[in-house]
Protein backbone atom coordinates (compact mmCIF):
# COMPACT_ATOMS: atom_id res chain seq x y z
CA UNK A 1 0.00 0.00 0.00
CA UNK A 2 2.73 2.46 1.04
CA UNK A 3 4.82 1.17 -1.83
CA UNK A 4 2.13 1.89 -4.38
CA UNK A 5 1.68 5.32 -2.89
CA UNK A 6 5.40 5.97 -3.19
CA UNK A 7 5.52 4.70 -6.73
CA UNK A 8 2.59 6.91 -7.62
CA UNK A 9 4.31 9.92 -6.10
CA UNK A 10 7.52 9.05 -7.95
CA UNK A 11 5.56 8.78 -11.15
CA UNK A 12 3.63 11.99 -10.59
CA UNK A 13 6.74 13.94 -9.77
CA UNK A 14 8.28 13.51 -13.20
CA UNK A 15 8.53 17.11 -14.30
CA UNK A 16 6.44 16.60 -17.40
CA UNK A 17 3.53 15.51 -15.27
CA UNK A 18 3.97 17.52 -12.10
CA UNK A 19 4.74 20.75 -13.91
CA UNK A 20 1.76 20.35 -16.21
CA UNK A 21 -0.56 19.46 -13.35
CA UNK A 22 0.54 22.42 -11.25
CA UNK A 23 0.23 24.78 -14.19
CA UNK A 24 -3.23 23.48 -15.00
CA UNK A 25 -4.46 23.70 -11.42
CA UNK A 26 -2.97 27.11 -10.80
CA UNK A 27 -5.66 29.35 -12.34
CA UNK A 28 -8.30 27.51 -10.34
CA UNK A 29 -6.49 28.17 -7.10
CA UNK A 30 -5.72 31.82 -7.88
CA UNK A 31 -8.55 32.60 -10.32
CA UNK A 32 -7.62 35.43 -12.67
CA UNK A 33 -11.05 35.71 -14.34
CA UNK A 34 -14.70 35.39 -13.39
CA UNK A 35 -15.00 32.02 -15.05
CA UNK A 36 -12.18 30.51 -13.02
CA UNK A 37 -13.54 32.21 -9.95
CA UNK A 38 -16.92 30.56 -10.37
CA UNK A 39 -15.36 27.12 -10.67
CA UNK A 40 -13.05 27.89 -7.80
CA UNK A 41 -16.06 28.58 -5.60
CA UNK A 42 -18.06 25.67 -6.95
CA UNK A 43 -15.26 23.26 -6.15
CA UNK A 44 -14.82 25.00 -2.80
CA UNK A 45 -11.15 25.61 -3.48
CA UNK A 46 -11.53 28.96 -1.76
CA UNK A 47 -11.97 27.00 1.46
CA UNK A 48 -8.19 26.46 1.33
CA UNK A 49 -7.85 29.92 2.77
CA UNK A 50 -9.83 29.28 5.92
CA UNK A 51 -8.45 28.01 9.19
CA UNK A 52 -9.50 24.46 8.38
CA UNK A 53 -7.97 24.74 4.93
CA UNK A 54 -4.72 25.98 6.39
CA UNK A 55 -4.71 23.12 8.85
CA UNK A 56 -5.25 20.60 6.08
CA UNK A 57 -2.40 22.10 4.07
CA UNK A 58 -0.17 21.84 7.10
CA UNK A 59 -1.13 18.19 7.66
CA UNK A 60 -0.53 17.31 4.00
CA UNK A 61 2.92 18.88 3.86
CA UNK A 62 3.92 17.35 7.17
CA UNK A 63 2.49 14.00 6.07
CA UNK A 64 4.64 14.10 2.95
CA UNK A 65 7.78 14.80 4.91
CA UNK A 66 7.00 12.17 7.55
CA UNK A 67 6.32 9.61 4.86
CA UNK A 68 9.47 10.70 3.10
CA UNK A 69 11.51 10.38 6.25
CA UNK A 70 10.55 6.70 6.50
CA UNK A 71 11.96 6.09 3.06
CA UNK A 72 15.69 5.36 2.98
CA UNK A 73 16.31 7.16 -0.32
CA UNK A 74 14.37 10.28 0.51
CA UNK A 75 15.77 10.39 4.02
CA UNK A 76 19.28 10.90 2.64
CA UNK A 77 18.15 13.93 0.69
CA UNK A 78 16.01 15.27 3.50
CA UNK A 79 18.74 15.01 6.11
CA UNK A 80 21.36 16.92 4.14
CA UNK A 81 22.24 20.04 6.09
CA UNK A 82 21.84 22.03 2.92
CA UNK A 83 18.25 21.00 2.39
CA UNK A 84 16.85 21.96 5.74
CA UNK A 85 16.17 25.57 4.63
CA UNK A 86 14.07 24.20 1.81
CA UNK A 87 11.85 22.32 4.20
CA UNK A 88 11.48 25.57 6.15
CA UNK A 89 10.79 27.40 2.92
CA UNK A 90 8.00 25.01 1.95
CA UNK A 91 6.27 25.64 5.27
CA UNK A 92 6.78 29.37 5.41
CA UNK A 93 5.75 29.84 1.81
CA UNK A 94 2.55 27.90 2.38
CA UNK A 95 1.90 29.83 5.57
CA UNK A 96 2.35 33.31 4.16
CA UNK A 97 0.33 32.54 1.05
CA UNK A 98 -2.43 31.16 3.21
CA UNK A 99 -2.33 34.13 5.57
CA UNK A 100 -2.49 36.74 2.82
CA UNK A 101 -5.19 34.88 0.92
CA UNK A 102 -7.28 34.42 4.04
CA UNK A 103 -7.19 38.12 4.85
CA UNK A 104 -7.87 38.98 1.22
CA UNK A 105 -10.91 36.77 1.00
CA UNK A 106 -12.35 38.23 4.16
CA UNK A 107 -11.83 41.75 2.84
CA UNK A 108 -13.23 40.88 -0.58
CA UNK A 109 -16.37 39.54 1.04
CA UNK A 110 -16.71 42.70 3.15
CA UNK A 111 -16.24 44.94 0.14
CA UNK A 112 -18.94 43.02 -1.69
CA UNK A 113 -21.29 43.77 1.18
CA UNK A 114 -20.42 47.43 0.88
CA UNK A 115 -18.42 47.50 4.09
CA UNK A 116 -14.95 48.90 4.58
CA UNK A 117 -11.98 46.49 4.65
CA UNK A 118 -10.84 45.06 7.98
CA UNK A 119 -7.75 47.20 8.12
CA UNK A 120 -9.86 50.34 8.17
CA UNK A 121 -11.18 49.57 11.63
CA UNK A 122 -8.53 47.17 12.73
CA UNK A 123 -6.10 48.98 14.99
CA UNK A 124 -8.63 50.22 17.53
CA UNK A 125 -5.72 50.33 19.91
CA UNK A 126 -2.98 52.02 17.98
CA UNK A 127 0.45 51.48 19.49
CA UNK A 128 3.55 53.58 19.17
CA UNK A 129 6.55 52.61 17.07
CA UNK A 130 8.80 53.37 19.96
CA UNK A 131 8.74 51.50 22.27
CA UNK A 132 6.04 48.98 21.37
CA UNK A 133 6.98 47.98 17.83
CA UNK A 134 10.72 48.31 18.25
CA UNK A 135 10.55 46.10 21.34
CA UNK A 136 8.71 43.40 19.45
CA UNK A 137 11.24 43.60 16.66
CA UNK A 138 14.08 43.44 19.11
CA UNK A 139 12.66 40.35 20.79
CA UNK A 140 12.16 38.70 17.39
CA UNK A 141 15.73 39.48 16.52
CA UNK A 142 17.02 37.85 19.67
CA UNK A 143 14.85 34.78 19.23
CA UNK A 144 15.99 34.43 15.65
CA UNK A 145 19.63 34.71 16.66
CA UNK A 146 19.09 31.98 19.22
CA UNK A 147 17.46 29.84 16.57
CA UNK A 148 20.33 30.38 14.12
CA UNK A 149 22.94 29.58 16.74
CA UNK A 150 21.18 26.43 17.89
CA UNK A 151 20.71 25.36 14.29
CA UNK A 152 24.34 25.92 13.40
CA UNK A 153 25.41 23.90 16.43
CA UNK A 154 23.03 21.02 15.82
CA UNK A 155 23.48 20.77 12.06
CA UNK A 156 27.11 21.20 11.08
CA UNK A 157 27.73 23.09 7.87
CA UNK A 158 28.11 20.64 5.01
CA UNK A 159 31.81 21.08 4.42
CA UNK A 160 33.32 18.82 1.82
CA UNK A 161 36.86 17.98 0.80
CA UNK A 162 39.12 20.76 -0.54
CA UNK A 163 38.10 22.09 -3.91
CA UNK A 164 39.56 20.17 -6.80
CA UNK A 165 38.93 21.30 -10.35
CA UNK A 166 39.35 17.76 -11.63
CA UNK A 167 36.63 16.27 -9.46
CA UNK A 168 33.24 17.92 -9.65
CA UNK A 169 30.81 16.37 -7.18
CA UNK A 170 28.02 14.50 -8.88
CA UNK A 171 25.41 15.96 -8.86
CA UNK A 172 26.85 19.44 -8.48
CA UNK A 173 24.25 21.60 -6.84
CA UNK A 174 24.25 25.34 -6.37
CA UNK A 175 23.26 26.72 -2.96
CA UNK A 176 19.59 26.05 -2.41
CA UNK A 177 18.41 29.57 -3.20
CA UNK A 178 20.08 29.36 -6.63
CA UNK A 179 18.67 25.99 -7.61
CA UNK A 180 15.92 27.72 -9.57
CA UNK A 181 18.61 29.43 -11.61
CA UNK A 182 20.47 26.19 -12.09
CA UNK A 183 17.28 24.59 -13.34
CA UNK A 184 16.84 27.42 -15.86
CA UNK A 185 20.40 26.81 -17.03
CA UNK A 186 19.36 23.34 -18.13
CA UNK A 187 17.17 24.90 -20.77
CA UNK A 188 18.99 28.07 -21.70
CA UNK A 189 22.40 29.32 -22.61
CA UNK A 190 24.30 30.84 -19.66
CA UNK A 191 24.07 34.44 -20.89
CA UNK A 192 20.29 34.18 -20.87
CA UNK A 193 19.64 32.06 -17.79
CA UNK A 194 22.55 33.45 -15.82
CA UNK A 195 22.54 37.12 -16.78
CA UNK A 196 19.47 38.36 -18.62
CA UNK A 197 16.80 36.45 -16.70
CA UNK A 198 18.03 37.27 -13.19
CA UNK A 199 18.37 40.93 -14.17
CA UNK A 200 14.88 40.95 -15.62
CA UNK A 201 13.49 39.26 -12.51
CA UNK A 202 14.93 41.97 -10.29
CA UNK A 203 14.09 44.84 -12.63
CA UNK A 204 10.63 43.40 -13.12
CA UNK A 205 9.91 43.22 -9.42
CA UNK A 206 11.08 46.81 -8.98
CA UNK A 207 8.80 47.76 -11.85
CA UNK A 208 5.63 46.21 -10.42
CA UNK A 209 4.41 49.40 -8.70
CA UNK A 210 4.95 51.38 -11.90
CA UNK A 211 3.19 48.85 -14.08
CA UNK A 212 0.27 48.11 -11.79
CA UNK A 213 -1.18 51.50 -11.02
CA UNK A 214 -4.51 50.30 -9.72
CA UNK A 215 -5.12 52.37 -6.58
CA UNK A 216 -7.66 49.95 -5.18
CA UNK A 217 -6.30 47.50 -2.69
CA UNK A 218 -3.67 49.89 -1.40
CA UNK A 219 -3.18 49.51 2.30
CA UNK A 220 -5.31 46.43 2.79
CA UNK A 221 -5.24 42.80 1.75
CA UNK A 222 -7.31 42.13 -1.31
CA UNK A 223 -7.31 39.51 -4.00
CA UNK A 224 -10.11 40.70 -6.23
CA UNK A 225 -8.78 44.16 -6.91
CA UNK A 226 -5.71 42.81 -8.69
CA UNK A 227 -6.36 39.17 -9.36
CA UNK A 228 -4.62 39.06 -12.75
CA UNK A 229 -1.49 40.60 -11.31
CA UNK A 230 -1.67 38.31 -8.33
CA UNK A 231 -2.04 35.30 -10.58
CA UNK A 232 0.91 36.24 -12.77
CA UNK A 233 3.14 37.01 -9.82
CA UNK A 234 2.21 33.85 -7.96
CA UNK A 235 2.80 31.75 -11.05
CA UNK A 236 6.22 33.28 -11.56
CA UNK A 237 7.11 32.95 -7.93
CA UNK A 238 5.56 29.68 -6.81
CA UNK A 239 5.89 27.64 -9.98
CA UNK A 240 8.78 29.15 -11.88
CA UNK A 241 10.95 29.80 -8.87
CA UNK A 242 9.99 27.91 -5.73
CA UNK A 243 8.87 24.80 -7.55
CA UNK A 244 12.05 24.77 -9.60
CA UNK A 245 14.02 24.97 -6.36
CA UNK A 246 12.07 22.01 -5.06
CA UNK A 247 12.76 20.09 -8.26
CA UNK A 248 16.42 20.99 -8.04
CA UNK A 249 16.64 19.84 -4.44
CA UNK A 250 14.56 16.74 -4.28
CA UNK A 251 14.27 15.50 -7.85
CA UNK A 252 17.68 16.04 -9.40
CA UNK A 253 20.25 13.33 -8.88
CA UNK A 254 23.57 12.20 -10.36
CA UNK A 255 24.34 13.48 -13.83
CA UNK A 256 21.53 15.93 -13.28
CA UNK A 257 18.99 13.27 -14.17
CA UNK A 258 15.46 13.31 -12.82
CA UNK A 259 14.64 11.00 -9.95
CA UNK A 260 11.36 10.64 -8.08
CA UNK A 261 11.71 11.53 -4.40
CA UNK A 262 11.65 7.87 -3.35
CA UNK A 263 13.85 6.59 -6.12
CA UNK A 264 17.41 5.39 -5.56
CA UNK A 265 19.99 7.83 -6.93
CA UNK A 266 21.57 5.51 -9.41
CA UNK A 267 24.56 7.19 -11.07
CA UNK A 268 24.17 4.85 -14.04
CA UNK A 269 20.55 5.66 -14.69
CA UNK A 270 20.41 6.04 -18.41
CA UNK A 271 18.22 8.59 -20.07
CA UNK A 272 18.44 8.57 -23.78
CA UNK A 273 18.31 12.08 -25.05
CA UNK A 274 19.37 13.47 -28.31
CA UNK A 275 18.94 17.17 -28.44
CA UNK A 276 18.45 18.88 -31.74
CA UNK A 277 18.50 22.52 -32.71
CA UNK A 278 15.59 24.08 -34.51
CA UNK A 279 17.79 24.72 -37.54
CA UNK A 280 18.50 20.99 -37.81
CA UNK A 281 14.81 20.21 -37.48
CA UNK A 282 14.04 22.60 -40.28
CA UNK A 283 16.84 21.97 -42.78
CA UNK A 284 17.93 18.41 -42.16
CA UNK A 285 14.78 16.68 -40.99
CA UNK A 286 12.20 18.94 -42.62
CA UNK A 287 13.77 19.76 -45.98
CA UNK A 288 16.19 16.86 -46.17
CA UNK A 289 19.23 18.93 -47.04
CA UNK A 290 22.47 19.72 -45.18
CA UNK A 291 22.67 22.80 -42.96
CA UNK A 292 23.43 25.92 -45.00
CA UNK A 293 26.92 27.18 -44.37
CA UNK A 294 25.80 30.78 -44.04
CA UNK A 295 25.09 31.23 -40.34
CA UNK A 296 22.30 33.75 -40.74
CA UNK A 297 20.56 31.69 -43.36
CA UNK A 298 20.96 28.59 -41.21
CA UNK A 299 19.35 30.28 -38.22
CA UNK A 300 16.84 32.37 -40.17
CA UNK A 301 13.95 30.19 -39.07
CA UNK A 302 14.94 30.64 -35.41
CA UNK A 303 15.18 34.40 -35.83
CA UNK A 304 11.78 34.37 -37.48
CA UNK A 305 10.16 32.43 -34.64
CA UNK A 306 11.79 34.58 -31.95
CA UNK A 307 10.88 37.75 -33.82
CA UNK A 308 7.27 36.73 -34.11
CA UNK A 309 7.14 35.79 -30.45
CA UNK A 310 8.72 38.98 -29.15
CA UNK A 311 7.60 41.64 -31.59
CA UNK A 312 4.56 40.52 -33.57
CA UNK A 313 2.69 38.71 -30.84
CA UNK A 314 2.40 41.72 -28.48
CA UNK A 315 1.07 43.88 -31.30
CA UNK A 316 -1.46 41.25 -32.29
CA UNK A 317 -2.56 40.87 -28.69
CA UNK A 318 -2.91 44.62 -28.30
CA UNK A 319 -5.19 44.68 -31.32
CA UNK A 320 -7.34 41.74 -30.28
CA UNK A 321 -7.57 40.01 -26.92
CA UNK A 322 -5.79 42.57 -24.81
CA UNK A 323 -7.29 45.61 -26.48
CA UNK A 324 -8.87 46.94 -23.31
CA UNK A 325 -5.71 46.43 -21.36
CA UNK A 326 -3.64 48.18 -24.00
CA UNK A 327 -5.92 51.20 -23.84
CA UNK A 328 -5.80 51.29 -20.06
CA UNK A 329 -2.05 50.83 -19.84
CA UNK A 330 -0.79 52.98 -22.69
CA UNK A 331 2.00 51.96 -25.04
CA UNK A 332 5.00 52.30 -22.70
CA UNK A 333 3.57 50.43 -19.79
CA UNK A 334 2.10 47.80 -22.09
CA UNK A 335 5.44 47.24 -23.82
CA UNK A 336 7.24 46.76 -20.55
CA UNK A 337 4.63 44.39 -19.28
CA UNK A 338 4.87 42.39 -22.48
CA UNK A 339 8.66 42.19 -22.42
CA UNK A 340 8.63 40.98 -18.84
CA UNK A 341 5.70 38.64 -19.33
CA UNK A 342 6.94 37.06 -22.52
CA UNK A 343 10.42 36.41 -21.12
CA UNK A 344 8.83 34.82 -18.09
CA UNK A 345 6.66 32.65 -20.29
CA UNK A 346 9.68 31.68 -22.37
CA UNK A 347 10.85 29.45 -19.53
CA UNK A 348 7.91 27.01 -19.46
CA UNK A 349 7.72 27.12 -23.26
CA UNK A 350 11.35 26.13 -23.58
CA UNK A 351 10.95 23.43 -20.94
CA UNK A 352 8.11 21.83 -22.85
CA UNK A 353 9.93 22.08 -26.16
CA UNK A 354 12.88 20.29 -24.58
CA UNK A 355 10.76 17.61 -22.96
CA UNK A 356 8.59 16.79 -25.92
CA UNK A 357 10.68 17.63 -28.96
CA UNK A 358 14.21 17.39 -27.57
CA UNK A 359 14.67 20.88 -28.87
CA UNK A 360 17.96 22.33 -27.76
CA UNK A 361 18.16 25.86 -29.11
CA UNK A 362 15.76 27.90 -31.19
CA UNK A 363 18.60 30.06 -32.38
CA UNK A 364 21.90 28.27 -32.03
CA UNK A 365 25.01 30.15 -33.09
CA UNK A 366 27.85 28.69 -31.03
CA UNK A 367 30.26 30.57 -33.30
CA UNK A 368 29.11 33.84 -31.73
CA UNK A 369 28.14 32.44 -28.33
CA UNK A 370 24.59 33.38 -29.15
CA UNK A 371 22.03 30.72 -28.35
CA UNK A 372 18.41 31.14 -27.42
CA UNK B 1 -19.55 56.52 19.10
CA UNK B 2 -18.94 59.53 16.93
CA UNK B 3 -18.51 63.08 18.20
CA UNK B 4 -21.71 64.80 19.11
CA UNK B 5 -22.49 68.34 17.99
CA UNK B 6 -21.77 69.81 21.41
CA UNK B 7 -18.47 68.02 21.69
CA UNK B 8 -17.43 69.30 18.33
CA UNK B 9 -18.39 72.83 19.28
CA UNK B 10 -16.49 72.71 22.54
CA UNK B 11 -13.42 71.37 20.76
CA UNK B 12 -13.55 74.13 18.19
CA UNK B 13 -13.93 76.75 20.87
CA UNK B 14 -11.17 75.48 23.15
CA UNK B 15 -9.02 78.44 24.13
CA UNK B 16 -5.63 76.88 24.66
CA UNK B 17 -3.96 73.51 24.22
CA UNK B 18 -4.39 72.62 27.90
CA UNK B 19 -8.05 73.31 27.48
CA UNK B 20 -8.12 71.18 24.40
CA UNK B 21 -6.61 68.18 26.13
CA UNK B 22 -8.96 68.34 29.06
CA UNK B 23 -11.88 68.35 26.62
CA UNK B 24 -10.36 65.35 24.87
CA UNK B 25 -10.04 63.51 28.15
CA UNK B 26 -13.64 64.25 28.91
CA UNK B 27 -14.68 62.84 25.54
CA UNK B 28 -12.71 59.70 26.22
CA UNK B 29 -14.05 59.22 29.68
CA UNK B 30 -17.59 59.42 28.32
CA UNK B 31 -16.69 56.40 26.19
CA UNK B 32 -15.08 54.38 28.98
CA UNK B 33 -11.63 55.40 27.83
CA UNK B 34 -11.99 53.80 24.43
CA UNK B 35 -10.50 55.91 21.67
CA UNK B 36 -11.11 54.21 18.34
CA UNK B 37 -9.61 55.16 15.03
CA UNK B 38 -12.48 56.99 13.48
CA UNK B 39 -12.82 59.14 16.56
CA UNK B 40 -9.14 59.98 16.50
CA UNK B 41 -9.43 60.93 12.85
CA UNK B 42 -12.29 63.31 13.59
CA UNK B 43 -10.55 64.95 16.48
CA UNK B 44 -7.28 65.24 14.62
CA UNK B 45 -8.99 67.01 11.76
CA UNK B 46 -10.39 69.65 14.07
CA UNK B 47 -7.04 70.00 15.76
CA UNK B 48 -5.22 70.56 12.50
CA UNK B 49 -7.67 73.25 11.47
CA UNK B 50 -7.42 74.96 14.81
CA UNK B 51 -3.69 74.91 15.40
CA UNK B 52 -2.00 74.85 12.02
CA UNK B 53 1.56 73.70 12.50
CA UNK B 54 4.41 75.88 11.46
CA UNK B 55 6.92 73.30 10.39
CA UNK B 56 9.79 75.71 10.07
CA UNK B 57 9.40 77.52 13.36
CA UNK B 58 12.06 75.70 15.34
CA UNK B 59 14.54 75.33 12.56
CA UNK B 60 17.65 77.45 13.02
CA UNK B 61 21.13 77.15 11.63
CA UNK B 62 23.46 76.75 14.60
CA UNK B 63 26.62 78.74 14.49
CA UNK B 64 27.71 79.98 11.12
CA UNK B 65 31.18 78.97 9.96
CA UNK B 66 33.19 81.48 8.00
CA UNK B 67 34.71 80.81 4.60
CA UNK B 68 38.26 80.22 5.79
CA UNK B 69 37.51 77.60 8.37
CA UNK B 70 35.10 75.98 5.95
CA UNK B 71 37.88 75.57 3.40
CA UNK B 72 40.18 74.21 6.08
CA UNK B 73 37.69 71.61 7.09
CA UNK B 74 37.01 70.73 3.49
CA UNK B 75 40.69 70.14 2.77
CA UNK B 76 41.10 68.06 5.86
CA UNK B 77 38.04 66.00 5.03
CA UNK B 78 39.16 65.38 1.48
CA UNK B 79 42.66 64.40 2.55
CA UNK B 80 41.30 61.93 5.06
CA UNK B 81 38.91 60.52 2.47
CA UNK B 82 41.61 60.20 -0.19
CA UNK B 83 43.96 58.56 2.29
CA UNK B 84 41.38 56.02 3.40
CA UNK B 85 40.29 55.16 -0.14
CA UNK B 86 43.87 54.97 -1.35
CA UNK B 87 44.81 52.60 1.44
CA UNK B 88 41.75 50.51 0.82
CA UNK B 89 42.47 50.11 -2.88
CA UNK B 90 46.14 49.36 -2.28
CA UNK B 91 45.15 46.50 -0.03
CA UNK B 92 42.55 45.25 -2.51
CA UNK B 93 44.95 45.33 -5.42
CA UNK B 94 47.62 43.56 -3.42
CA UNK B 95 45.04 40.92 -2.63
CA UNK B 96 44.55 40.21 -6.32
CA UNK B 97 48.09 38.91 -6.70
CA UNK B 98 48.60 35.43 -5.28
CA UNK B 99 51.43 34.73 -2.87
CA UNK B 100 52.34 31.48 -4.57
CA UNK B 101 51.61 30.76 -8.17
CA UNK B 102 51.36 27.19 -9.29
CA UNK B 103 50.65 26.59 -12.94
CA UNK B 104 51.51 23.36 -14.66
CA UNK B 105 53.36 23.80 -17.95
CA UNK B 106 51.05 24.47 -20.87
CA UNK B 107 52.68 21.87 -23.09
CA UNK B 108 53.77 18.49 -21.84
CA UNK B 109 54.63 14.99 -22.97
CA UNK B 110 52.27 12.18 -22.19
CA UNK B 111 54.09 9.06 -23.41
CA UNK B 112 54.23 6.99 -26.57
CA UNK B 113 51.28 6.33 -28.86
CA UNK B 114 51.33 2.65 -27.93
CA UNK B 115 50.65 3.54 -24.30
CA UNK B 116 47.10 4.31 -25.34
CA UNK B 117 44.61 1.64 -26.15
CA UNK B 118 42.28 2.09 -29.08
CA UNK B 119 38.71 2.83 -28.08
CA UNK B 120 39.70 3.95 -24.60
CA UNK B 121 39.38 7.28 -22.85
CA UNK B 122 42.48 7.96 -20.81
CA UNK B 123 41.74 9.72 -17.55
CA UNK B 124 45.31 9.92 -16.22
CA UNK B 125 45.89 13.53 -17.21
CA UNK B 126 42.54 14.82 -16.07
CA UNK B 127 43.66 15.85 -12.65
CA UNK B 128 47.13 17.18 -13.47
CA UNK B 129 46.53 18.84 -16.82
CA UNK B 130 42.78 18.93 -17.40
CA UNK B 131 42.84 16.87 -20.59
CA UNK B 132 41.40 13.57 -21.65
CA UNK B 133 43.37 11.57 -24.18
CA UNK B 134 41.09 9.57 -26.46
CA UNK B 135 42.33 7.07 -28.99
CA UNK B 136 40.12 5.48 -31.59
CA UNK B 137 41.02 3.31 -34.56
CA UNK B 138 42.80 5.94 -36.56
CA UNK B 139 43.74 8.85 -34.32
CA UNK B 140 44.53 10.21 -30.88
CA UNK B 141 42.98 13.45 -29.64
CA UNK B 142 43.39 15.62 -26.55
CA UNK B 143 40.07 16.87 -25.21
CA UNK B 144 39.62 19.77 -22.83
CA UNK B 145 37.82 18.80 -19.61
CA UNK B 146 35.84 22.04 -19.48
CA UNK B 147 32.14 21.69 -20.21
CA UNK B 148 31.21 24.15 -22.93
CA UNK B 149 28.02 25.11 -21.15
CA UNK B 150 29.21 26.73 -17.96
CA UNK B 151 32.59 25.18 -17.23
CA UNK B 152 32.04 22.25 -14.87
CA UNK B 153 34.12 19.10 -15.29
CA UNK B 154 32.11 16.25 -16.81
CA UNK B 155 32.63 12.63 -15.77
CA UNK B 156 33.45 9.82 -18.16
CA UNK B 157 30.85 7.08 -17.84
CA UNK B 158 32.42 3.96 -19.27
CA UNK B 159 29.18 1.99 -19.30
CA UNK B 160 27.29 4.56 -21.34
CA UNK B 161 30.40 5.63 -23.24
CA UNK B 162 29.83 9.32 -22.75
CA UNK B 163 31.03 12.30 -20.80
CA UNK B 164 28.23 13.51 -18.57
CA UNK B 165 28.27 16.86 -16.86
CA UNK B 166 27.01 16.83 -13.25
CA UNK B 167 25.91 20.47 -13.31
CA UNK B 168 23.14 20.66 -15.89
CA UNK B 169 23.36 17.28 -17.54
CA UNK B 170 25.15 17.97 -20.81
CA UNK B 171 26.45 14.83 -22.52
CA UNK B 172 29.38 14.43 -24.91
CA UNK B 173 30.55 11.48 -26.94
CA UNK B 174 34.12 10.28 -26.63
CA UNK B 175 34.93 12.33 -29.71
CA UNK B 176 33.91 15.42 -27.75
CA UNK B 177 30.72 15.87 -29.74
CA UNK B 178 27.80 17.24 -27.71
CA UNK B 179 24.52 15.41 -28.04
CA UNK B 180 22.35 16.05 -24.98
CA UNK B 181 21.68 18.75 -22.45
CA UNK B 182 22.26 22.45 -22.83
CA UNK B 183 25.91 22.56 -23.98
CA UNK B 184 25.90 24.57 -27.23
CA UNK B 185 29.19 23.31 -28.68
CA UNK B 186 31.42 20.24 -28.51
CA UNK B 187 34.36 19.98 -26.12
CA UNK B 188 37.46 21.79 -27.30
CA UNK B 189 40.49 19.88 -28.59
CA UNK B 190 44.10 20.78 -27.95
CA UNK B 191 47.05 20.66 -30.30
CA UNK B 192 48.63 17.21 -30.28
CA UNK B 193 51.86 16.27 -32.12
CA UNK B 194 54.72 13.79 -31.99
CA UNK B 195 57.89 15.21 -30.52
CA UNK B 196 61.41 14.29 -31.65
CA UNK B 197 61.85 11.49 -29.14
CA UNK B 198 58.68 9.77 -30.35
CA UNK B 199 56.56 10.85 -27.40
CA UNK B 200 53.25 12.59 -27.77
CA UNK B 201 53.26 16.29 -26.99
CA UNK B 202 50.06 18.05 -25.95
CA UNK B 203 50.05 21.81 -26.32
CA UNK B 204 47.24 23.58 -24.51
CA UNK B 205 48.02 27.01 -25.88
CA UNK B 206 46.41 26.08 -29.19
CA UNK B 207 42.76 25.11 -29.28
CA UNK B 208 40.67 23.62 -32.05
CA UNK B 209 36.94 24.32 -32.07
CA UNK B 210 34.53 22.22 -34.01
CA UNK B 211 32.09 25.05 -34.68
CA UNK B 212 34.85 26.95 -36.46
CA UNK B 213 35.58 23.90 -38.59
CA UNK B 214 38.98 23.32 -37.04
CA UNK B 215 38.70 19.65 -36.19
CA UNK B 216 40.19 18.51 -39.47
CA UNK B 217 43.24 20.75 -39.21
CA UNK B 218 46.49 18.86 -39.18
CA UNK B 219 47.57 19.20 -35.56
CA UNK B 220 44.18 18.82 -33.94
CA UNK B 221 44.63 15.04 -33.94
CA UNK B 222 47.45 12.55 -34.24
CA UNK B 223 47.18 9.89 -36.91
CA UNK B 224 48.25 6.43 -35.77
S1 LIG C 1 28.26 23.23 -16.96
FE1 LIG C 1 28.15 21.31 -17.92
S2 LIG C 1 26.05 21.19 -18.28
FE2 LIG C 1 26.17 23.17 -17.46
Amino acid sequence: MIETLKNTIDYLSTPTISFTVITAIFPFVFPPTDWFDRINRKLKIDKLWTNTGGFIQFILITGFFVLGYQDPNFKIILMKGDNFPIVLMVYSMAFFTWYAMKKSYINDARLDEGKKPMEYHDPEDKVLVWPDLVYIEFICLILFMVFLIVWSILVPAPLEEPANPAATPNPSKAPWYFLGLQEMLVYFDPWLAGVIFPTLIIVGMCAIPYIDINKKGDGYYSFKERRVGYFIFMYGWVVLWVYLIIIGTFFRGPNWNFFGPFEYWDPHKLEVLNNVNLSEYFWVIGLGQPLPSNILLRESIGFLVTGIYLFVLPVLLAKTVLKKMYEAYGPTRYTFLMILGLTMLALPIKMYLRWFFNLKYIIGIPEWFFNI
Amino acid sequence: MKLTKEEKQSLIQAKSETDWYSICDEIKSKRNGIYPNYLAREILEIFNNKFPVDKYKDLSFGQIINRKSFLNWLTLGWLAFAGATGGFFTVIIRFLFPNVLFEPPQSFKIGFPNDFEAGKVDLRFKKSHNVWIVRDDEKIIALSTVCTHLGCTPNWLEADRKFKCPCHGSGFRSSGMHFEGPAPRPLERYRIVLSNDGQILVDKTKKFNYEKGEWNRSESFLKV
